[in-house]
């Protein structure tokens, strides 16, 4: 991962010149009860488990949820976590079963919270209904996307994740990846085209 | 801001899905994610707790039942002890040779045992007892 993702991932580096700690690393910290390692553990892979939260739940409230209890959970279990280098592709699934769960039976997520797009925002008032009204579309455009081509998308193009990275994510091969990434692509463009009015944002 | 906000990236033929980053926010995103980090690690101070409580609430119920149930086990170990002991021990009873069933002498028996050739005396003798009454 390049310094530059590291930043956008939103990976606290306190020391530039100090190679970022692994996740095997911070895992067996966060197990002795280390919090701060337990919270670098959330702030590189939130991204990732939104993203799936998000394409599985359909909306951001849930996604936001869906993640908080993801990581109560997989603080619980880190014991079960076998393979720590892939934390991400084990959140992740945890991210799932916990959304399966949502729509299957009912079962709502432990905890409701406050999600950081809930806070005030810096931004005038105006922007922000600009900035709901477009997640707003891109969400209904997502939605009709299949779940596979949701998840590679968001992976891609919200947490910048690399197509290996994401075939471990989802359990796909890198190549399906790209193809799931191309035709989710295409037919965003084409719905968000075809949807009335123009970019809000553009105006 | 307007291009991080475009919903087509010229430079590429994605979509731009930005909107949706929820690190949008940078500030309001590290105290979202201490905030859940410090919930986690709530939860897992918790199971854990909870789970050393419930092993140690086995341990004290098997104490509990310790010294009754030890008391009885060890009654039942000391009577299948002496059970197997008493079945293992070989009869105390001596055993008796053929010879001594026939009545046959003992010095006579010694000869025909012994491997040395016996003497006119001895022969005497142990013949002279087998045939006394």
């Amino acid at each position: 991962m390049s310094p530059d993702m590291a930043l956008v991932r939103g990976i606290r580096a306190p020391d530039a010149s100090l190679p970022e700690p692994s996740d095997a690393r911070l895992i067996g910290a966060a197990k002795a009860g280390d919090r701060m390692a337990f919270e670098q553990l959330v702030q590189r892979h939130y991204r990732a488990a939104f993203a799936v939260g998000l394409a599985r739940s359909g909306n951001r409230a849930d996604a936001e949820d869906l993640v908080h209890d993801a990581f109560v959970r997989a603080a619980e279990r880190l014991e079960h976590c076998r393979h720590p280098e892939k934390f991400a592709a084990w959140l992740c699934t945890i991210v799932r079963n916990l959304a399966h769960n949502l729509r299957t039976r009912g079962l709502a997520p432990r905890t409701t919270i406050i999600g950081p797009d809930m806070i005030a925002s810096n931004e005038s008032p105006e922007r922000d209904a600009q900035l709901a009204e477009l997640r707003d579309r891109l969400q209904v455009a997502l939605g009709e996307l299949p779940v596979i081509q949701r998840e590679v998308v968001l992976l891609h193009d919200v947490d910048g994740r690399t197509h290996d990275e994401i075939a471990l994510i989802v359990g796909t091969s890198s190549g399906m990846c790209r193809q799931h990434l191309f035709k989710a692509r295409k037919r965003l463009r084409a719905l968000l085209a075809h949807a009335d009015g123009a970019n809000p944002l553009d105006a | 801001m307007e291009q991080t906000l475009s919903m087509h990236n010229d430079s590429d033929d994605q979509v731009d899905l930005s909107a949706l980053d929820p690190l949008r926010n940078r500030a309001s995103f590290e105290a979202h994610a201490a905030r859940v980090a410090g919930h986690a690690m709530d939860a897992r101070d918790r199971s854990r707790a909870a789970a050393r409580a419930e092993a140690s609430g086995i341990v004290i119920a098997l104490m509990s039942l310790a010294r009754p149930t030890v008391l009885a086990a060890g009654i039942l170990v000391a009577i299948a002890l002496s059970a197997v002991v008493r079945s293992t021990t070989p009869p105390s009873a001596s055993t008796v040779s053929a010879a001594d069933a026939m009545g046959l002498p003992r010095r006579l028996t010694d000869i025909l045992h012994s491997t040395a050739a016996p003497s006119l005396t001895e022969l005497e003798v142990a013949l002279a007892a087998a045939g006394s009454p």
